[in-house]
């Protein structure tokens, strides 16, 4: 399966991802609809890419990376530390409060299908080819 | 300070960190894009696992959980 003409998955992502979005916005967080919308959608997303290698043929960044992996090192630690201090909101309770707008967690849920999409789409290579 | 005044400047920080990072790959190609580095990240499987691992939990924690 070729992606770049797979405007069947592109049709079939785009409808799973607005009902997701729907239901997301409908039913909010902490709910079981939602919690299956995301999981399910998710899911596929993620085995698709699996399934096509996405990213296996990516260019390779060397030690360009490295600043990046300092990044994350530091976002995880500052996540950590927030948890173990009671004084200190972690992200999610930061984030809950805007969350809790239908609008907000609609655009919220596209913008990560958006970047799950964006993730299978990376250059690839199909089963069976090396 | 309070405790979310001080979680917002830590959180604002690293945003600030990365849009730093960004910029100096696009325009000095010293540093990798974000772009670039999440891609070279996927060129292994253990790699690809990581990443749709991760943003498939930050979907289900924020969004859903």
């Amino acid at each position: 399966m070729v992606l770049s003409q797979g405007w069947a998955w592109w049709a079939a992502l785009a409808a799973a991802g607005a009902a997701c979005t729907v239901v997301v916005m409908a039913y909010g967080e902490l709910s079981a609809p939602a919690l299956a919308a995301v999981a399910l959608t998710g899911a596929a997303l993620a085995v698709a890419g699996l399934t096509w290698r996405a990213g296996r043929a990516a260019a390779p960044v060397g030690w360009r990376g490295i600043p990046w992996l300092g990044w994350l090192a530091a976002a995880i630690a500052w996540e950590a530390l927030t948890l173990l201090d009671e004084d200190l909101w972690t992200l999610s309770d930061l984030l809950d409060p805007v969350l809790a707008h239908p609008a907000a967690r609609g655009a919220a849920t596209l913008g990560w299908l958006a970047t799950g999409a964006w993730l299978v789409t990376r250059p690839g290579q199909p089963d069976g080819e090396q | 300070m309070s405790g979310r005044a001080v979680s917002l400047l830590g959180f604002a920080a690293l945003i600030a960190a990365a849009v730093a990072l960004e910029v100096a790959g696009r325009r000095r190609g010293r540093v990798a894009t974000a772009g670039h580095a999440l891609a070279a990240a996927m060129r292994t499987t253990g790699g690809r696992v990581a990443v749709l691992s991760g943003w498939l939990w930050v979907g289900v924690h924020f969004l859903a959980r």
